[in-house]
């Protein structure tokens, strides 16, 4: 008996044109603990829809970092929320990916902010940050700063190149 | 007249059997968990069912090497800090959990709080495991009659008990949150210390399972009340928010009288209590609030945390880090299964 690969989930697309794709993509559960630490950093983000189904999952059209919870312990497996995976299975949301930021925490022991390093590893980009719950101001500070530092060297990277 | 009629809901109609005492007539209604109203309470109960365990898989009886080479001293501290954890435990199984289903918003709500409570016994039972393995009856019976002796600890669990039986939803939430996220882990720092010096390494082993469950718990919890608090009028938000901190600075203010009588004399208690204040902020973040403590105080020693999560303390601070260069990803074509490593 052969298996074929398991069917992927497909959600309807809602395009973001360049103008307002922003550089920074968030995911949030109903806890919307990730959406406030999002908030805090007072930039331009978009949500990552929680029903893509009936909202549509988007595709972003512009180089961006993501911002993610790790839904905790236990098993690897559903550490990254299915909203996220549904996110970078689409190629195009993927290839703009630059780097992951994840919250978690630290009672989940080895497994604290999983989805970090399986998305970084999955998608080869560099683990940026991880912080707890809402994050502190001390974290909203590193982010805001290393973020646009971040920013700076991609863009020189890519004029210098 | 008992004819249905189809075009109003059966939550419309019915109620489930904790509002029974409300209103007898009612007809009652069965769980139903293909009907889920919120997310979480599917998404919570399954994450707790997979993180189940029982204490007999822990192997416990590997310590006893390491506990025969303890002080005296840390014997006793052991005996009672553990005593203490089983103490807020069999608070939380019999009490504080239980008293939360009256005041569900949903009926699946109900039902993680029946798992949640079975959970804290779980807990208050491992403990038990700990004490026949290691010790004898008259030291487990000393450690007992410590706990009831001690008005400290009695006062932590009144504090939180008088909230519990009190009419206010709002404070049961914040107070089983704060039992669940900052009460405890006084306690838990000592197996972690020992761990450290890789003594006891088994039961850590079984307080990481123990802080595992907590975390899920605080967060439910604490979850609860964000949904509670939402809609209310800015004057009860007000109330509450001025609740929350009064109560975190009276516990906290009993943790540490409570752990200075431990810690002190093994010279630990500093570094106690920068983990008390470390989980005391992460408790404030589950019921949706700012830290209370500013980060020079809550900066607990990396061994701890290394012991906590061993991850916690590399380097995953890349925009902290000099000269990273970035790399650009090659990305590979990812499919739902892929993610399951």
């Amino acid at each position: 008996m052969v298996h074929g690969p398991r069917p992927q989930t497909t959600y309807p697309i809602r395009e973001l044109h360049e103008g307002e794709s922003p550089d920074l993509v968030y995911f949030s559960s109903v806890s919307e603990n990730t959406r406030r630490f999002v908030d805090k950093l007072d930039r331009p983000a978009v949500r990552i829809p929680l029903r893509p189904r009936l909202e549509g999952m988007i595709r972003v059209a512009c180089p961006f970092v993501l911002v993610v919870p790790t839904y905790g312990g236990g098993e690897q497996a559903g550490a990254v929320p299915k909203q996220v995976i549904a996110f970078l299975n689409d190629p195009a949301n993927r290839a703009l990916l630059r780097g992951v930021i994840t919250a978690g925490n630290t009672n989940f022991g080895e497994h604290y902010c999983l989805a970090g390093p399986i998305i970084a590893r999955k998608c080869r980009v560099p683990e940026l940050y991880r912080f707890e719950l809402l994050g502190t101001q001390r974290d909203i500070d590193t982010v805001n700063t290393g973020l646009s530092r971040f920013w700076d060297q991609v863009n020189n990277e890519r004029t210098t190149a | 007249m008992t004819t249905t009629n189809p075009t109003r809901s059966l939550a419309e109609t019915s109620v489930t059997p904790p509002a029974y005492r409300h209103d007898p007539a009612a007809r009652l209604r069965p769980i139903n968990w293909n009907r889920v109203g919120d997310e979480k309470d599917l998404e919570v109960w399954n994450r707790l069912t997979a993180n189940f365990w029982l204490p007999e898989k822990v192997p416990l009886s590997n310590d006893i090497p390491a506990w025969g080479r303890l002080t005296e001293k840390e014997r006793t501290l052991t005996m009672r800090v553990f005593t203490g954890l089983t103490m807020l435990d069999t608070v939380q199984a019999t009490v504080g959990e239980i008293c939360q289903i009256q005041d569900a918003r949903t009926e699946h709500e109900e039902a993680v709080y029946t798992n949640i409570a079975f959970m804290q016994s779980v807990h208050a039972r491992s403990y038990s495991s700990v004490f026949s393995t290691l010790t004898s009856t008259p030291e487990i019976d000393d450690a007992y009659r410590w706990a009831v002796n001690n008005d400290l600890l009695q006062q932590r669990c009144k504090k939180v008990l008088k909230h519990y039986y009190g009419n206010d939803p709002l404070k049961r939430k914040v107070s089983s949150t704060l039992l669940s996220s900052l009460l405890l882990y006084a306690g838990f720092y000592l197996p972690l210390h020992f761990s450290v010096h890789a003594t006891l390494t088994n039961t850590a082993d079984m307080i990481r399972l123990i802080l595992r469950d907590k975390a899920v718990h605080g967060y439910y919890s604490g979850y609860k009340y964000q949904r509670g608090i939402e809609n209310q009028a800015s004057e009860r938000q007000n109330e509450m928010h001025e609740f929350t901190y009064e109560l975190l600075e009276d516990l906290y203010e009993l943790e540490l009288a409570y752990s200075g009588e431990l810690y002190e004399p093994l010279g630990l208690m500093d570094d106690v209590a920068v983990f008390v204040r470390y989980n005391a902020n992460k408790a404030l973040m589950n019921l949706g609030y700012p830290a209370r403590f500013s980060p020079g105080e809550t900066e607990v020693n990396p061994e701890i945390l290394a012991a906590l999560a061993p991850s916690a303390d590399e380097n995953h601070d890349f925009f902290s880090g000099s000269g990273s260069s970035y790399v650009i990803g090659k990305g590979e074509d990812t499919s739902d299964a892929d993610w399951d490593f």
